[in-house]
Formats: structure tokens, sequence, C-alpha cells
């Protein structure tokens, strides 16, 4: 019954995300159809349909619209992924990148990085200084929250606080810091958005994207095993210390290098793998693979939403997804609560 | 012979403190061999030292005249199972995936009609077969027990070691548990459990392995091993021995206040 809905959704959520290209490409000042839209695709794919439209609107969608579509695409499958296997490696569906402070260290090594101008390699230098900082700042939070092989919730989200506010601190010293140019982008960047992304970005993003998502879906068994516990997983021929960092790098490369192109988009690997917990159930190969494409799917129209819901204007999508996932993290916090009491 | 556990002279030092304290130990294939001992003795740490969980200070701690500090995860896997005292399972599996798996250690080596069989034996011989659906987390604590006991069975290995496994476990589940564990050992395997009931250790036990203060004070036959005055060295309190049918039954020796 489960594998029956498990096919229904994944089925669902690969037409949503096909439509969800096609509008996202169509919507703007320039006035394209789906026609144009798609004839353009086949055209870069090399397929001559007749559909293509004129170099103008061609080039418009190619280089200006796709882009987007893509990095909305891309960071919502990291985001996805790296909540997916945050939750793994903390046995807890409250681990969350956002939540625990690495998108916030990722975003001040980002700010840093371009405040300092470090331009080399179109986008990987700062990708690069977002990743060295989501990685700091995941294993500060995974040293400090980890006992005897145990994650203490309390201590989780109270170490998310400090980092948070830390990060917080360390961002507004750069902009504080920061030229005029720089601050504008680390504004930006804190609100999170997909505008002006460019291919050169959305090829670091993809490349990521992949090798995570390739890394967990290898790994995605010991997850299995890993949620009974460190010692009973050890029991079971896991090497759970190589496999809790190995992850927690990857996890900091997916979550660094989504927040160094499009800033803090928040609560997207909270509210994504506990929804596909509910459709494709708790094993990590078939949830792992629900919530890169859900992922994909909730950005991909959480932008079209953004640049359609005021008019003329382009919102931050981090502030859409927070609208959605502040909302779901309080129902997750009083759920848990009237079921076992809350977290001690 | 080769033992399947040989230790000599080990100490184990946890937090600073040295919780085993020179410990010799054989146990040999085909045996149930229940540990007893009072509250802090050491009884679980020694069980972590036999599963190779516990880097020993001192000593020599071989499994199959192999130091278990050289094996690795895998083949320890393959040749130990452990059934550990809380039964904790994160997010929502079912019975029947955590049952399944106590197959992980296998995954490249057999077929996949050979586990679906193991898995429904091992539901079947634990009682849990009716909540194989449900969510483990929603079990109460003693079929939560056995539903861990059952994964335990499933990783079918020729070594088994539990950790009071009867804790949370009514008078039945208690018995058959303890029979499940003779019949495994009547196929061959052996079985290391601890266990705090000593009339129970001691019908079930082909030997018991008496733990105080971090030493293995004796070792034999339950008969032999269980008299009141060891019980009163190591426990603090004096008891009565007595032969219930074949069953020996300790109880306290203290008078009536009234």
């Amino acid at each position: 019954m489960r594998s029956k809905r498990t096919g229904f959704v994944l089925t669902t959520m690969l037409a949503m995300l096909f439509v969800g290209i096609v509008v996202s490409a169509i919507v703007g000042q320039l006035d394209v159809g789906p026609r144009a839209v798609i004839g353009t695709l086949l055209d870069r794919a090399g397929f001559d349909t007749g559909w293509r439209p004129d170099d103008l609107p061609a080039d418009a969608i190619w280089f200006i619209r796709m882009p987007r579509v893509a990095m909305s695409l891309l960071v919502g499958l990291c985001l996805a992924v790296a909540g997916v296997m945050m939750q793994a490696v903390f046995g807890n569906p409250l681990a969350e990148p956002g939540v625990v402070g690495v998108s916030a260290g990722a975003a001040l090594g980002a700010a840093v990085a371009i405040a300092a101008g470090w331009t080399l390699g179109g986008g990987w230098a700062v990708a690069v200084s977002a990743f060295v900082a989501a990685l700091a700042a995941t294993m500060f939070v995974y040293t400090t929250a980890r006992r005897e092989g145990r994650t203490e919730v309390v201590t989780l989200l109270l170490t998310g606080i400090a980092v948070n506010a830390f990060a917080s601190a360390g961002l507004a010293l750069v902009l504080f810091a920061g030229s005029t140019a720089s601050r504008e982008q680390i504004v930006f960047w804190q609100l999170g958005t997909m505008n002006g992304s460019r291919w050169i970005e959305v090829l670091p993003v993809a490349v990521v994207a992949v090798l995570g998502l390739i890394f967990t879906l290898l790994v995605a068994r010991q997850y299995d095993v890993l949620a009974l516990g460190e010692r009973s997983a050890n029991h079971l021929g896991v090497r759970v210390e190589p496999l809790r960092i190995a992850s927690m790098t990857v996890m900091a490369l997916l979550t660094g290098v989504a927040v160094a192109f499009t800033g803090i988009v928040a609560f997207v690997g909270l509210v994504i793998p506990h929804a596909m917990r509910m459709v494709v159930g708790p094993g990590h190969r078939m949830l792992v693979i629900g919530s890169a494409l859900a992922g994909a799917v909730l950005l991909v129209w959480a932008d079209v939403l953004a640049r359609t819901l005021v008019n003329g204007s382009d919102l931050p999508i981090g502030l859409l997804t927070s609208v959605i996932g502040g909302p779901f993290f309080l129902h997750l916090v009083r759920q848990a609560r009237s079921r076992s009491g809350g977290w001690a | 012979m080769t033992h399947v556990w040989d230790l000599a002279d080990v100490s184990c030092r946890l937090g600073g403190v040295d919780i085993l304290d020179g410990v010799a130990l054989q146990v040999d294939a085909g045996r149930l061999v229940a540990m007893v001992g009072p509250n802090g003795a050491g009884k679980s740490t020694l069980l972590g030292v036999l599963a190779g969980d516990l880097a020993i200070a001192r000593g020599t701690a071989l499994l199959d005249g192999r130091d278990l500090s050289s094996w690795t995860p895998r083949d320890l896997a393959r040749r130990r199972s452990v059934l550990p005292q809380s039964y904790e399972v994160s997010f929502g599996f079912s019975v029947r995936e955590v049952v399944a798996m106590g197959r992980f250690p296998w995954t490249s080596a057999d077929d996949v009609g050979r586990d679906e069989q193991i898995i429904a034996d091992a539901l079947e011989q634990t009682d849990t077969a009716h909540l194989a659906d449900r969510v483990f987390r929603t079990l109460s604590g003693g079929e939560r027990a056995r539903v861990s006991l059952a994964r335990v069975l499933t990783q079918d290995t020729e070594v088994v070691l539990l950790d009071e496994p009867t804790a949370a476990l009514d008078l039945r589940h208690t018995e058959e548990v303890l029979g499940l564990a003779r019949g495994l050992v009547a196929a061959g395997r052996t079985v290391v459990v601890v266990a705090h009931d000593l009339s129970l250790a001691s019908a079930y036990a082909d030997d018991l392995v008496v733990v105080d203060h971090g030493r293995v004070v004796a070792h034999g036959a339950p008969a032999d091993v269980l008299t009141p005055e060891l019980i009163r060295d190591t426990y603090g309190l004096a008891v009565e021995v007595h032969q219930v049918r074949d069953r020996l039954v300790v109880i306290p020796a203290v008078k009536k206040h009234h």
C-alpha cells in the first residue's frame, strides 16, 4: 500500500516539477508562451522543433529565467537532502541546517568573502568560504549537542540559538564594515533570493547536489540502522563515527553551496523530510529521493510565487519559506509535546 | 579447542574509574552463561568488552582466539549480536522494518527469500508477529524488548549477548525468552546473558559468572556457585538457598519484623 502511494506521489511531484519549470519560465516582464519555453529548451537540447521563438525571447528564457529555475530546483534539492542527513545523523526530526545555525554560519562565511572581495573563480570563492563556515558551525553544533552517543534536543536547539546569534552579529559587523555595494548584496542574502542567478553559479550547486544525492543514497541503509542508536548500529557493523563525519561534511557542502548563491532559505530541510516521512515512510532510500524531489518542487513553485504575489516586485524566497516553515515548526513542537510531554 | 572468549587480566577504565580490574574469563561454545552480580559490579561493562564495544586498558580479550580490537565492525557483526539494555528507535520505523535491520551485516551475502524467512521466524519465536505492522515507538516496554530480541535473532550470529533481556517482561514472556535462549544453545550457539534474578538465572544457565567489584569472583555450575556464603559476600545480604523441584530459589533470610 505504501509503495503504491509512494509511486503516485513521486509521479505527481515529477509532473508538478515539470509544470513548475515551464510556468516559472513563462512568468515575467517579457511575454512568452509555454510553446516558446519548450521550444527553447528543446533547441538547447539539440532538437529543432520550429517552436523556438526569436533570439531575444529565446535568450531571455535561456540566460535569465532558466538559470533561476535551475537554481531554485537545485537549492531546494540540496536543502531538503541536507535536512534528511542532519536528522539521520542526530536521530531527531528537529535537526535542520537553518534551525541549528549551519545556514547562518554559511551566510557569514559568504558575506565575509563578498565584503573582502574574494572573487576568484567566479562564484567558487564565495561558495568555498560559505562551505568552510558551514562546516565549522556543523562541527561545533555536533560536538556540543552530543553526549555519550545521544543528542540532547534541548542542547541542540540552544546551541542553534547561540550559533545563530553569533552568526547574526558577524553578519552585522560585515555589513557595518562593508562597502555600500557589498552591503546591498549581503542584505539580500539574509532574506534569500533566486534573483540574478547565472549559469556559472548554477554549476557548482549542480555538482554538489549530484554528489550529495549519490552519497546519501549510498549510505541510506546505514542511516536506517543508525535509527537504532549509535551502539546498536555499531553492533550491526556500521562504522558510526566515520559515517557521521562524512555526513556532516557533505551536509555542510550542500548547505554552504545553497546559501552561498541564494542566501538563507530556512525550514526547507525541516518541512520537506517531515512531510515525506508521512508519505513514503522513514526508510532513508525513498525518503532521500522523495525529499530531493519535493524540495525541488517546493522551491521552484515558491520562486514562481515570489515573483507573482506582489505585482512588479520580487519577494525574497526565504521570506516565503519562513512564513510556511515557522508555523510548521511550532506545529511539530506542539505535536511532540502532546505525544510525549515535550523534549526533555 | 579454542574458547569462544578468552579474557585474561582485563582491566577497563571509564571516566577515570576502574570498572573492571583483572578479569579472567573463558566461555566455551554451546554454553548458556549468565552473568550476575550486584548493581555497579561491572556486568554491563564486561558485556561491552565481550561485544567489542569497549577498549580495554590492560590484559587480553580474545574472540575465537583473535584480539577483539583487531576485528572489523562487519566481521564482528556477523559473529556476535547484542541486545542492549534500552530499546530506542528514532523515527516511525515499523516493527518489521526494525527486525529486518538485523539482516544489515549480511545484505551483500544473502538472497532476499532467506532474509524474509529469517525475519518471519524471529517474529514468530518472540511472539511479536502480530505487532509486525505497528510503529515501534508506540509499543509497550515489554513489546519493545521482544521486538529488539527478534532483531538480534535476525542477525543470525553464532554468538549472542543479551543485556537484561527480561527486565521489562512479564512472567510468561520471561520464561519464553529464556527458553528461547536455551533453544539457541541447543542449536550449538553460545549465549551470554546479564541477569538480576538469581533463581531464574540458575534455572536456565549452564554456568553462572558472578561479578563483583570489577572481578569475576565465581564461575561454574549454578548449584556449585549459588551458595548462601557467596551471595552474602557479594550482595551483602543473608539468604537461604532452597531447592524447589529442579530449581534453586534464593530468598532473604531476614526474620519477619512482627
